[in-house]
C-alpha cells in the first residue's frame, strides 16, 4: 500500500498505488439549488453512450432525489452500514477509508447490487423526508425536505475501480484524469463495480464486461463539455479542469469556485476516493444530512451562497455555467459582464450580470387592456 | 499484502513438502484406438483410470476466495496418438450459466507450462510462461441453446428501441437484430474486439497465455475444442486438442512424457470469479 494525499480529508491515506496526478484533472460543478430533475441530462447520456442491448439500465447519469432515492436503490446506505461513522476533526478524516484497515487480500470496502436495485431507478423520486403536516410553511430551512442529486462518475483521483480491477482494466489517464475501463481488456470479474463507493460502474450482461461513465472523452479532448452537461436546460453544471502542476489559478472557474472560494465540495468524502464531481449544497435543507454527505465546509459553503448576489467575481464565475458548449478554461469579471476563454484562448461567453430587461406600463393604450404578470 | 511470486512459489513447495497440499497420484493418459469421445458422458470415459486432484482456495492474491465450497476435482485423460482428451468432473448441487450483477457462471480450466519451472499460480513474471485452457457455463449454454441475451435472464424486459436495429421483432435479439454496423456502435467491448463480447462463438473454450497473477491473455487462435454438461450434481468437461502444434503458444505434447498440469474451478453460485477461485498445484501426468 502506497501512502497517497487526500486533500479533501486533510491527511494523507492508503491507496494500492503510488503515481504522480495527472498533468490537469477533469472537474465538475453542480448547483445542486437549480436542479430540477428533468432529467435531460440522464437521456443526453443515453442516447450517446448507453442506448444498447444489456444496457437498458445502465444510467452512467442518473438523476435521483434525497433522502428516500437511489440509483442503484441503497448504493450509499449499503455503503454507510458498513463501513465506520466518518468522524471529522475540524478537516481532518479520523475514521477509516474504504482502503484502510482492510483483511489481508480484501479489495476496498464494497458490496455487489443485487439485480433488482436497478430496476427503479426513480424510485423514492420526489419523495419529502416527511408529510407536511397543517399549517406548515416555510421558515429559511425546509423543515420536510428533498432534493435532487444528479450523479455522474467522479473520475475520483483515488479511483476504486482503479485500485479493485486484478487485471489492471481500468486506469486513470494521464493528460486529464478521465478513469476508464478498457472495454478490451476486461473480463467481467465485477470487483470495480463491488468496488465503487458511487455505483457508477456497471455491468453488461450482453458483453459480459462492465461499462463506466467516459468523461465524454472524444468531446473533451477537443475541448467541449460532456454531453451531460452541454444538455442541460438548467444551466446547474460547469465542465473544466482543476489544476494539479501549480497553484489553483483564480482565472480558472473550477479552481476558483472549487479551490479557493470553497463553494463546491465532493460527495461523501469520507470514503477516500477523492471524487472529482463537486456539488453546491442546497441551502434549504438541514445540516444534519448534507454534513454527512459533503463533509467538513459545509456551513461555509452555505453562508456564502446566501451572500453570493454581492460578491461580484464569485458570482460572474457563477454566470458562466452553461454559458456555452465549450470548456471555459479562463474567465474574468470585467465592469458587467463575465467572459469566458475555451481552451483554445477563443471567447466564447459573455455574459452580463443584469439581463437587457424592459418594464411595460400596466395599461396597454393601443388595445385598451390590462396587461398581466402571469406567464 | 501481497505476496511476492517467488515467495509463494517456495511457500508452495515447502508446504507440499511436508504434506500439507497433498499430491495426488499422477494421471494416466490412456491410449485409446478408436476415435476421442466427444462427449464428457461418452461410455469410453469409464475405460480411463481417474484420479483426485485436491483443490483449495486461491488465497495468495487479492482478491482472495474466502471460503471453499469443493476440496477436489476427478481427471482423467484418453489420446489417439494424435490428439488428447482432458476430462475434468467436480460436484457442483446446481449449475449456474447465466450472468448479470452479481451472478457468475460455472467454470475450470487447465494450465500447462509454456516454460520448465513456471509456477502453477498462473506463471510468473520474469520467465514463468503457461498456456490455459478455459471453459465457461455462459459459453456452452450461448453454443447449446442460443446466445444468452437479455431475455435469458429477464423475460419480461421490453424495450422499443435500439438504434438502428434491423428489423421490427422485439425483444431485438442479439446479434441477429444488430447486422447494421451502426446498430453495434453501442456493443463496446464488441467493438473493441475483446473475446468476452463475441456473440457467434464456436466453442466453449478459450486457449490464454499467462505470465503471472494479472497478466491473463487470450490468444488469437485456438486448436482446441471443448464440451461441459452438468448432470446428477456433478459438472463434466472435456478440452480436446491436437498433440502437437505450430503455435509456440501450445504446449506440445510427447510420447511416453511425464508432465505437469494443473487445473482451476470456478463456481459460479458462490461468486467465483477470477481470482476468486479455486485451485491445484502441479500434477503429474504420464503420457503411454
Amino acid at each position: 500500500m502506497a501512502k497517497r494525499n487526500n486533500s479533501q480529508l486533510g491527511r494523507e491515506m492508503e491507496y494500492p498505488y503510488d503515481a504522480p496526478l495527472p498533468k490537469k484533472q477533469v472537474a465538475y460543478i453542480f448547483d445542486i439549488n437549480k436542479c430540477i430533475d428533468c432529467q435531460t441530462c440522464s437521456v443526453a447520456c443515453k442516447n450517446g453512450w448507453t442506448s444498447g442491448k444489456g444496457e437498458e439500465y445502465i444510467f452512467w447519469n442518473n438523476v435521483e432525489t434525497k433522502p428516500y432515492g437511489g440509483y442503484p436503490t441503497g448504493w450509499d446506505l449499503k455503503l454507510l452500514e458498513r463501513a465506520e461513522p466518518a468522524k471529522w476533526d475540524g478537516k481532518e478524516l479520523k475514521s477509516k477509508t474504504i482502503f484502510e484497515g482492510r483483511s489481508p487480500l480484501e479489495p476496498p470496502l464494497g458490496h455487489l447490487p443485487e439485480t433488482m436495485d436497478y430496476s427503479a431507478p426513480n424510485l423514492g423520486e420526489d419523495e419529502l423526508s416527511e408529510a407536511v403536516a397543517q399549517g406548515e410553511h416555510f421558515e429559511g430551512i425546509h423543515p420536510k425536505w428533498m432534493f435532487y442529486l444528479a450523479r455522474i462518475c467522479n473520475h475520483c483521483t483515488l479511483p476504486a475501480c482503479v485500485a479493485a480491477c486484478p487485471r489492471k482494466a481500468v486506469y486513470k489517464r494521464d493528460e486529464d484524469g478521465i478513469v476508464l475501463i478498457d472495454e478490451e481488456r476486461c473480463r467481467g470479474y465485477q470487483e470495480c463495480v463491488r468496488a465503487c463507493p458511487y455505483k457508477k460502474a456497471f455491468y453488461n450482461l450482453v458483453s459480459r464486461t462492465s461499462e463506466k461513465c467516459i468523461g465524454c472523452y472524444p468531446r473533451v479532448e477537443q475541448g467541449d463539455v460532456a454531453l451531460c452537461v452541454e444538455a442541460c436546460i438548467g444551466k446547474i453544471r460547469m465542465h473544466g479542469f482543476l489544476s494539479t502542476q501549480s497553484a489553483p489559478r483564480e482565472d480558472n472557474p473550477l479552481d476558483y469556485i472549487i479551490k479557493i472560494r470553497k463553494l463546491a465540495l465532493p460527495l461523501y468524502p469520507q470514503f477516500g476516493t477523492s471524487p472529482n464531481v463537486y456539488y453546491i449544497p442546497p441551502i434549504h435543507v438541514p445540516d444534519a444530512i448534507l454534513k454527512q454527505m459533503f463533509g467538513p465546509g459545509l456551513e461555509e459553503a452555505k453562508s456564502l451562497y446566501h451572500k453570493v448576489k454581492d460578491d461580484k467575481q464569485l458570482l460572474g464565475a457563477l454566470l458562466l455555467f452553461g454559458a456555452s458548449n465549450r470548456i471555459i478554461e479562463k474567465f474574468k469579471v470585467e465592469g458587467e459582464e463575465a467572459i469566458g476563454w475555451d481552451i483554445d484562448g477563443k471567447e466564447v461567453a459573455r455574459v452580463p450580470f443584469t439581463e437587457p430587461h424592459y418594464v411595460h406600463d400596466s395599461y396597454d393604450e393601443k388595445y385598451g387592456v390590462y396587461r398581466h404578470n402571469t406567464t | 499484502m501481497k505476496l511476492n511470486q517467488y515467495k509463494a512459489f517456495a511457500l508452495i513447495f515447502v508446504l507440499s513438502s511436508i504434506g500439507t497440499f497433498t499430491q495426488a497420484a499422477d494421471i494416466t493418459v490412456k491410449k485409446v484406438t478408436g476415435p476421442l469421445p466427444t462427449s464428457p458422458l461418452a461410455a469410453v470415459w469409464q475405460q480411463a483410470p481417474a484420479t483426485d486432484v485436491a483443490v483449495a482456495p486461491q488465497q495468495m492474491t487479492t482478491p482472495k476466495l474466502a471460503k471453499a465450497s469443493i476440496s477436489k476435482i476427478t481427471a482423467k485423460a484418453l489420446t489417439d496418438g494424435k490428439s488428447i482428451t482432458w476430462r475434468v468432473s467436480w460436484a457442483d448441487p446446481a449449475p449456474d450459466f447465466n450472468v448479470d450483477v452479481g451472478r457468475f457462471s460455472d467454470a475450470v480450466a487447465i494450465e500447462l507450462p509454456l516454460t520448465k519451472f513456471a509456477a502453477p499460480m498462473m506463471g510468473h513474471r520474469g520467465g514463468g510462461k503457461v498456456q490455459i485452457i478455459y471453459w465457461r457455463g455462459l459459453w456452452q449454454k450461448d453454443i447449446d441453446e442460443g446466445f444468452q441475451d437479455v431475455q435469458n435472464v429477464h423475460p419480461n424486459y421490453l424495450n422499443n428501441l435500439y438504434w438502428f436495429a434491423n428489423d421490427n421483432k422485439r425483444p431485438y435479439h442479439v446479434p441477429e437484430s444488430f447486422q447494421n454496423p451502426v446498430s453495434q456502435q453501442w456493443f463496446i467491448a464488441h467493438q473493441a474486439g475483446n473475446p468476452m463480447a463475441t456473440f457467434s462463438r464456436s466453442e466453449p473454450a478459450q486457449e490464454l497465455i499467462a505470465e503471472g497473477w494479472g497478466t491473463l491473455t487470450n490468444q488469437p487462435e485456438s486448436a482446441t475444442t471443448a464440451k461441459g454438461v452438468w448432470k446428477d450434481g456433478s459438472w463434466a468437461v472435456i478440452f480436446t486438442r491436437p498433440l502437437n502444434t505450430n503455435d509456440p503458444n501450445d504446449y506440445q505434447f510427447s510420447q511416453g512424457e511425464k508432465g505437469q498440469i494443473a487445473f482451476a474451478v470456478w463456481q459460479g453460485g458462490d461468486g467465483n470469479r477470477g481470482a476468486r477461485k479455486h485451485w491445484s498445484f502441479w500434477t503429474a501426468y504420464q503420457m503411454p
